[in-house]
């Protein structure tokens, strides 16, 4: 990740504390948007936090971001990515860790490989990385973190729910 | 090399020199079951020991390897013997009859290695390491299987399913998971947390290293503000605009000075220069100013001298002229009061003759009044007076005559006459030197002037009149010296301003380029190369460390699998045994699987799930010991693989019907597999006894020397 | 071994990863002890990580 990004990044965590994953969420999602899928909805609800459609297939996201360098599923995001595996989704884990050179990891979810309620580091998730989504958003991401991390701050979630609003793809299940 | 089990089993001995057997000694084993009986230090449990050692070699006397504390002070060779340790364990395998011998020599030091050997069906013989890979491959056990699942130790009856690893092992043998759980244990001992800790901490330290690096040009500029802001030039001020100024500034004010010194064409700074030129210029610019100063200086400094060279000169003139004719004024004063010189020398000349004379009549009159002197002298020494005292003539009145004469000589006249003969010279002399000297002064100031004169001549145009000459050449001097000083003066200003000039000017390029430094952010990993190279080294190293977790979970949950599925054949086996050894035991004993945080542990529970190995009593856990023992030994020869049980002293704190439960148990196994026991006279070997079959071979032990083993 | 071949089953059922893990398996398979060859492999990983590194470090200091 480029200093700037991972700089306005902790910028917005010291301002939002306990918001901060889901704000990055909201991030991911626009850096997501810009890059012209064909669907993109929000559906914390149900297990999982995004769902994306492109090129006509399914992506479920569980996005998980860290203050340290580890992050932990939980028995209730574990079986939200099972069903997703069922139901013929690809399911991804989206890691942000804290430390200066992280980036954002897109990991292929297995039923089996992850253990449920285990503190992993962001190392373990770089075997199941794929290499295609951390192409899609490496131009947009920065770009989207910079321009509305100011509106993260002072709008927060529904600062940058506006933002999604405009976007046609974006939904909220 | 794929091992095909094959229930190998012992049927003979062969002691010689071992432990308490000095001599040779050998025992068949019954085909079920074999009991040595005997009193204390029969030398029975030796026996035992033999079999393990010809099976295991030297690690059975090591306390650590062995977990048995007081093995680490056994001595193998009988204390005795007078030649090697041997023993041979004939064993029944594939195809027939083999033998094998370990031996060692006699005065063999503790860590050298034994003599291996097997002869197999068809004489094939095995040596060394050949001999431990066939072991191995025939599923014979290592220690740690031989503790567990063969050998009943009396100094560790009980840790079989006491100490968690022993029973963990155990259960898992009896399980069929041994190579699940080897498996794991392998995988986990690789340690791909390492790989974790190096990733990160190589992170770590070339995040440290990009914020020092993004640090220092951003501490560069600053420091290259600090060191205006003391020159005066705040950061504010400090920028393109104050560079391109003073870049015209310092070409402004060298020109000119260029020009007026007469530097050439292609030392003088250009106008189009950029600032990094005109500061490269700028560095030289002194010494090529003070190269073409200094014959400037120099120039000056002839000037300056042939100006005041000329007007001395010319201020000279008047005042020796005025001298000049005073010189002669007086010269001819005097010559007109004294004469000239020639005739004053003349004068003199003439005195001097007339000196002369006179001092010649002095001469002579001194000599006749000394004559006369002495004549009366003679006289009044002769006492008359009025005779010669020569010719002694009458002389009348010869004294008052001679000083009479004494006194008319007339010294006194001719003295006068000299007094007043040298004081004239005297007179004329001083006159004369008068003369001489305002002569000599009269020559020296006309040639004086004469110098003065030719010198001012000298100074001026060839035919310039005097006076104008004088004035127009030094008004044309000063003039030049004038200028002179300005161009030099010019040029000093500039220098003198120029140090402290340039470096605020080189201070403000040295901004320039650490403030684009800083701006080009220094240091950013993420668009190196090298960087994206690391990634996937890192990359690579995640899936392998991945992949061995992957496989240790795999591992643990297919023993998980398999363990789940095997369960309730192990329970019904151990308190099938457990029945047997302790009828009255009310408990159901149940394997139970354990997790913890990385393996799985075994622990046996009764019917509640409480932990039994915490609340039975000795004789309990002796009996639920034997019963896991036996049932683990039913498990191998369930999958045909080598077994047969050693017992040495199994009895310890049984009570009568326990000991005859375990009697009951040691017949039922033995008709699966052979088991051979060391054991003093008891309710249990009575048992034994009465429950005697003819493949049975039940021995008495003789601690006599030799050892003599009887069959009863 | 056994447990190798259960192994290889549930690889290629999971489908995860499953070149490297059958490569890993069979290292397993041929070579004894197993554990030197992993350690080594791992020691492998770790000076080609700290390699990089320092390639980078000569750029930025």
């Amino acid at each position: 990740m480029q200093h700037e990004t991972h700089q306005r990044l902790g910028e917005i965590r010291a301002s939002v504390g306990m918001e901060y994953g889901k704000i990055l969420q909201k991030i991911l999602a626009i850096s997501l948007l810009e890059t012209k899928v064909e669907s993109l909805v929000e559906r914390s609800v149900q297990g999982i936090d995004l769902e994306m459609v492109i090129g006509g297939a399914t992506c479920a996201f569980e996005v998980k971001t860290s203050e340290g360098n580890t992050i932990k599923l939980s028995r209730k995001d574990i079986e939200g990515l099972d069903r997703q595996v069922e139901a013929g989704n690809r399911a991804y884990i989206v890691v942000l860790t804290n430390g200066p050179l992280d980036d954002v990891i897109f990991a292929r979810y297995h039923p089996g490989e992850i253990p449920a309620g285990k503190e992993l580091s962001s190392f373990f998730f770089r075997a199941y990385q794929e290499p295609a989504l951390q192409q899609r958003i490496k131009s947009t991401f920065p770009v989207v973190v910079d321009k509305y991390a100011q509106t993260a701050v002072e709008g927060r979630q529904g600062g940058l729910d506006k933002i999604l609003a405009q976007y046609a793809e974006w939904g909220r299940a | 090399m794929i091992g095909a089990p094959f229930p190998v089993r012992p049927t003979c001995l062969e002691i010689e020199n071992f432990r308490g057997f000095r001599g040779a000694c050998s025992l068949d084993f019954g085909q079920d079951l074999t009991l040595l009986m005997g009193e204390c230090k029969a030398g029975k449990s030796s026996i035992l020991t033999a079999i393990e050692w010809c099976l295991l070699g030297t690690k059975i006397v090591s306390s650590t390897s062995t977990g048995i504390a007081e093995r680490g002070d056994w001595i193998l060779a009988n204390t005795m013997a007078t030649g090697e340790t041997r023993v041979t364990l004939t064993l029944v395998v594939e195809g027939g009859k083999g033998k094998l011998t370990r031996t060692r020599g006699l005065d063999a030091k503790r860590n050298a290695p034994d003599q291996l050997e097997l002869t197999l069906p068809g004489e094939q013989i095995l040596t060394g390491n050949e001999v431990e890979e066939w072991l191995e491959w025939t599923g014979m056990p290592n220690w740690d299987t031989w503790k567990q699942a063969f050998a009943q130790h009396q100094e560790s009856a009980r840790e079989r399913i006491t100490d968690q690893a022993d029973r963990s092992y155990l259960i898992a043998s009896m399980l069929g998971l041994s190579d699940y759980r080897d498996l794991s244990a392998m995988l986990k001992k690789v340690k791909p947390k390492d790989l974790e800790e190096c990733a990160q901490e190589t992170l770590q330290h070339l995040a440290e290293d990009q914020q020092r690096a993004r640090q220092t040009p951003q501490q560069e500029v600053n420091g290259i503000q600090a060191s205006l802001q003391r020159l005066n030039v705040s950061a504010t001020q400090a920028g393109d605009a104050e560079l391109e100024l003073r870049r015209k500034a310092l070409i402004a004010e060298a020109l000119p000075v260029g020009e007026a010194i007469g530097l050439p064409a292609e030392q003088l700074p250009h106008q189009d220069w950029s600032a990094s030129e005109v500061h490269t210029w700028g560095v030289d610019w002194r010494s090529q100013v003070d190269a073409h100063l200094t014959p400037l200086r120099q120039e000056l400094g002839d000037l300056e001298g042939r100006i005041r060279s000329l007007t001395a000169s010319h201020e000279a003139l008047n005042p020796k002229r005025v001298a000049l004719a005073d010189a002669r004024q007086q010269l001819e004063g005097l010559r007109s009061k004294h004469g000239s010189p020639q005739d004053l020398r003349a004068q003199r000349e003439t005195i001097a003759g007339e000196l002369n004379t006179l001092r010649e009549q002095r001469r002579e009159q001194g000599e006749l009044n000394n004559l006369l002197q002495e004549a009366l002298g003679v006289i009044k020494a002769g006492g008359r007076t009025d005779q010669c005292p020569v010719c002694t003539q009458d002389a009348g009145g010869l004294e008052q005559r001679l000083q009479e004469q004494l006194a008319s000589g007339g010294e006194d006249t001719i003295q006068n006459q000299l007094d007043q003969l040298a004081s004239r010279d005297g007179a004329l002399s001083s006159q004369l030197q008068q003369l001489e000297q305002a002569q000599a002064t009269f020559q020296g100031t006309e040639d004086s002037l004469a110098s003065l004169e030719k010198t001012l001549r000298g100074q001026l145009p060839p035919g310039t009149q005097e006076e104008a000459g004088v004035t127009e050449l030094l008004a044309a001097l000063l003039a030049q010296k004038v200028r002179l000083e300005k161009t030099i003066n010019l040029a000093d200003e500039n220098l003198a301003g120029m140090t402290g000039k340039l470096e605020v000017f080189g201070l403000l390029l040295n901004l320039r380029a650490a403030r684009e430094r800083a701006e080009h952010r220094a240091g950013d990993l993420s668009a190196m190369p090298q960087f994206a190279a690391l990634q996937d080294k890192i990359d690579e190293a995640a899936g392998f460390a991945c992949d061995l977790i992957a496989l240790e979970n795999m591992a643990r949950e297919l023993e998980e699998e398999q363990a789940a599925l095997q369960i309730q054949a192990v329970n019904q086996s151990i308190n099938h045994y457990m029945s047997m050894i302790s009828p009255g035991f009310e408990k159901v004993v149940s394997v139970h699987q354990k997790h913890t945080a990385t393996k799985l542990i075994y622990q046996l529970v009764d019917s509640e799930g409480e932990n039994l190995t915490g609340t039975l009593n000795q004789g309990a856990l002796n009996s639920l010991s034997l019963a896991t023992f036996f049932a683990g030994a039913q498990f191998r020869v369930s999958q045909g693989l080598p077994e047969f049980l050693v017992l040495d002293d199994p009895v310890q704190s049984l009570d009568q019907a326990h000991q005859e439960g375990l009697a009951r148990a040691v017949k039922e196994f033995s008709k699966l597999a052979p088991v051979i026991i060391a054991c003093l006279p008891s309710h249990f070997t009575k048992e034994l006894e009465r429950l005697k079959s003819p493949d049975d071979k039940l021995c008495r032990v003789h601690g006599s020397d030799p050892i003599q083993i009887e069959e009863i | 071994m056994r447990v190798l071949d259960e192994l290889e089953a549930i690889i290629r059922k999971r489908g995860v990863r499953v070149e490297e893990r059958l490569e890993l398996l069979n290292r397993l398979r041929k070579s004894d002890p197993s554990q030197e060859q992993l350690n080594q492999r791992l020691a492998e990983f770790k000076t080609a990580i700290q390699g990089a590194a320092r390639a980078i470090q000569k750029e930025i200091r």
